[in-house]
């Protein structure tokens, strides 16, 4: 039974990343939606969030709502969805909990 | 699959009834089928005939309903969320003796159980907003 966590907060103003990134057990995912994005940028505040979570956690971020940010360089260890991506891994797994 | 999704974001001040909107679409587009549609708390300003959207931004009232219409979707709006905000159908604002009602085309007033049918009846749920 995995769960699709979909972050749409920035970290910088919630802690909805930090939760996620707590509550997420092996094999489950996270996907960056939003404002969520911006988690997904290669930054040391990022890394620091990131660091003792577990392993096993697969990362996504949203296409469209990177592109609208114009974000410059994600970090390498993400991997980018569209929105049919977005329903297929709502589709992988069996719940999705909404962080904001 | 088959797919139900909550919207409770403001449409005028939160992206996620935008976000509703393009993974649903997105959703039929693969194939799958959307049981329903509840919109709770702030999201229930979707449901309202009577907002004007500035001619250079996009209306998602509009595009909303519209989709509703093409799609035949059961789109739910909570009624207490809704009555809180001024979105009445014709019952309740007979109910209440408001002056008009301005629930727009393609969606119900209802209750919170509707969403519950929802869960139980749908392999995914997915929620917008905050």
């Amino acid at each position: 039974m995995s769960t699709l966590h979909i972050v749409s907060s920035s970290p910088f103003d919630s802690n909805a990343f930090s939760s996620a990134l707590k509550t997420a057990s092996q094999g489950d995912a996270i996907l960056l939606i939003e404002n969520g994005v911006y988690a997904a940028v290669d930054a040391l505040q990022i890394d620091n969030l990131m660091s003792g979570a577990m392993p096993d956690i697969t990362h996504y971020v949203l296409t469209e709502d990177v592109d609208a940010r114009a974000l410059p360089r994600l970090r390498n260890n993400i991997a980018k969805v569209d929105y049919a991506g977005f329903v297929a891994l709502v589709c992988q797994h069996h719940n999705s909990v909404s962080w904001n | 699959m088959i797919i139900s999704v909550m919207v409770t974001g403001s449409p005028v001040s939160q992206q996620s009834a935008q976000t509703a909107l393009s993974f649903c679409q997105a959703a039929l587009s693969a194939g799958h089928q959307i049981y329903r549609v509840f919109f709770y708390e702030d999201a229930v300003q979707l449901g309202s005939a009577l907002n004007v959207a500035p001619q250079d931004e996009r209306n998602l009232n509009a595009a909303w309903s519209e989709f509703i219409k093409q799609y035949q979707l059961d789109a739910v709006i909570c009624v207490a969320s809704a009555l809180k905000r001024g979105i009445l159908n014709d019952s309740e604002a007979s109910r209440y003796q408001k002056p008009a009602a301005n629930l727009a085309e393609g969606f119900d007033i209802s209750g919170l159980g509707q969403w519950v049918d929802a869960c139980l009846n749908s392999d995914r749920v997915v929620s917008f907003g905050a």
